[in-house]
């Protein structure tokens, strides 16, 4: 396993942090679910977003209801 | 043990107690009497956009992002600056899906702000701000074609309601149809699916409410005699108190049932144009060219026009295609990327609470407040603000104005409005620009929110009393009903006061979790959007 250095002081404060939860046990488990988590593509439904169209659709059903 | 949340949208305490008192909601008042009730203190400004989502994740806005159904960019990917939100924007996991990884089934229907439609252990059926029944509003997907074979199930009301809000006999007739099917497909996947959590919205009761208020209240500056209107909310509570009935029939024993709204509802009588306000305080400067000059040739104006001539109905007559080409060649009333002068705005209002931005350097694109005056801004609109008078009696309109950290807390706290107020009895805020600060509703909303919701529970091992809680109490309750830990960053509290003492709930002991996985995710997730990382 290849090993690299980090500062001091956030070693500290991320140390805090696992002792105050239950799902870390180690400095070295919590660094590596930060990066594992930012390598990881999003999960497929976060993504979908209106559509040009549909977006429309709703704002035109807001302003009917006087919410925009 | 089982637990069924039944929300109406908007239902007012004061009218919906009443009457179940007086007897017109016997499901209801049941439930009352042995139950807990009282009032549900909503988000601040109390506006379905939040109140939901603060609902479903136990957390204050600042925590889940969202501050209203949509948000205003400088730099958005639309012209109109104008961004709805989805289920995406939501920053904070919801009850369904922490109950889901428990292991846990759900049922969902119709909650506002659900599109589009997460993963869980059971199924849900999106709500409000789902475009329309032809995408995909269901999960599983399969359940959306026997939806609409089954009961011709419909999201939303149609659009020529919405379009034509003063047709009373077509919004009654759609509304009236839209609850049964409502009541129905709750009815039928009740017994189609096992579930543990089981949750249906009513949200026509907010619609009805918005545009009815006029004719139930007298004191309503557009106040008509018509008795079929004017007892129209109260008849409809009492359709809804009868599907009520049924449902936590149905729902069988061993049942908690929570009945809750996201607000209340109160008489809309005078609006405060925000926006109006800020051009008169030199805060806010439009582009020249594209000032509203007349107040007769804006959507409202020619409404008001119409009104004052008799015509009001007329434009039900008109084709469609000539009211979407007038539609479409009405100036915009409301603040746009292209009207303002953003070299010379120092503040705007945007949103449906009337919240006012900071237009600040280093945040949005076109910013011209540095930090160092940033304070001394937000200072002096709030200000102004508190010495709002009514000219027509002289009396103060705003009832509170909050600095956006005193009501909020999180992340997403860059995201919110600098300034939030909320308005005396009677007065609502809006960001339309109207050329005059104040106008009074003849027309359209005649109702609008206010900041108190119902909460009724009843069901084994609850007391019998009242309960004052904040619509962020109900996640971190119902998880602990079900003996999970809850986690720490909820703002909520389990509402303890509602159980008996001798009941498994207040002999359990309140567990937390730290949840620090989430935490960390929401933050990437919001970097990544900003391509930060």
């Amino acid at each position: 396993m290849a090993k690299i250095e980090i500062k001091d002081e956030i070693y500290e404060e991320i140390k805090k942090r696992v002792d105050e939860s239950e799902e870390f046990s180690s400095v070295e488990e919590y660094v590596n679910f930060v990066l594992e988590e930012i390598l990881k593509d999003e999960e497929e439904e976060a993504e979908v977003v209106y559509s040009e169209e549909e977006e429309e659709q709703v704002k035109e059903r807001l302003r009917g209801l006087g919410y925009l | 043990m089982k637990i069924l949340v039944i929300g109406i949208d908007g239902a007012p305490p004061d009218f919906v107690f009443k009457w179940a008192k007086e007897g017109y909601l016997p499901n209801i008042k049941k439930l009352m009497d042995s139950g807990s009730y009282g009032r549900l203190h909503s988000t601040i400004p109390p506006h379905s956009g939040p109140a939901w989502s603060s609902f479903m994740t136990g957390v204050n806005p600042g925590k889940h992002g969202i501050y209203d159904f949509y948000r205003f960019r400088q730099d958005s990917r639309n012209v109109d600056g104008i961004e709805v939100v989805t289920t995406a924007d939501r920053k904070m996991k919801t009850l369904w899906r922490i109950l889901s990884e428990h292991g846990k089934k759900v049922g969902v229907i119709n909650v506002p702000q659900t599109y589009p439609v997460e993963r869980v252990n059971g199924f849900i059926v999106s709500g409000f701000l789902t475009p329309g029944e032809h995408v995909e509003f269901t999960y599983p997907k399969e359940l959306k074609k026997e939806l609409l074979k089954r009961f011709n199930y419909s999201i939303n009301l149609s659009d020529a309601v919405y379009n034509d809000a003063e047709n009373k006999d077509m919004f009654i007739k759609e509304v009236l149809e839209i609850t049964e099917k409502r009541w129905r497909t709750t009815k039928y996947l009740m017994k189609k699916y096992d579930w543990d959590f089981f949750m249906t919205v009513f949200t026509e009761s907010d619609r009805i409410q918005h545009f009815f208020w006029k004719y139930m209240d007298r004191n309503h500056p557009a106040y008509k005699e018509n008795e079929r209107y004017g007892s129209f909310i109260k008849e409809y509570y009492q359709t809804l108190d009868k599907y009520i009935g049924n449902i936590v029939r149905t729902a069988g024993e061993d049942t908690i049932t929570i009945i809750m709204s996201d607000h209340g509802q109160k008489g809309n009588y005078k609006t405060f144009n925000v926006n109006d306000f800020l051009i008169k305080i030199g805060m806010l400067k439009l582009k020249k060219s594209k000032k509203v000059k007349t107040k007769i040739i804006s959507r409202e104006g020619i409404r008001d026009l119409m009104l004052r001539l008799g015509l009001e109905n007329i434009k039900n007559r008109l084709p469609q295609k000539l009211k979407d080409v007038v539609k479409r060649r009405l100036p915009s009333k409301f603040i746009r990327i292209s009207n303002c002068d953003w070299e010379r705005t120092k503040a705007y209002s945007f949103g449906f609470g009337g919240g006012i931005f900071i237009n600040l350097k280093g945040r949005q694109p076109y910013g011209i407040v540095t930090p160092e005056e940033y304070d001394s801004v937000v200072e002096q609109i709030k200000k102004e603000l508190k010495e709002v008078r009514d000219p027509e009696n002289g009396n103060p309109i705003v009832e509170k104005v909050y600095r956006k950290e005193e009501l909020y807390s999180g992340p997403y706290l860059s995201d919110a409005p600098d300034l939030v107020f909320l308005l005396k009895n009677g007065y609502t805020p809006s960001t339309y620009i109207q050329g005059r600060i104040f106008s009074t509703v003849k027309s359209g909303r005649s109702g609008n929110h206010s900041l108190y919701g119902i909460l009724i529970c009843s069901g084994e091992g609850i007391n019998h009393g009242e309960v004052k809680a904040s619509i962020m109490d109900l996640a971190p309750t119902i998880l602990h009903m079900f003996g999970l830990p809850i986690p720490k960053y909820m703002d909520g509290r389990v509402l303890t006061e509602i159980f008996k003492p001798d009941s498994e709930f207040a002999k359990r002991e309140i567990r937390y979790s730290s949840y620090e996985k989430e935490v960390i995710r929401g933050k990437l997730r919001r970097l990544k959007a900003k391509r930060k990382i």
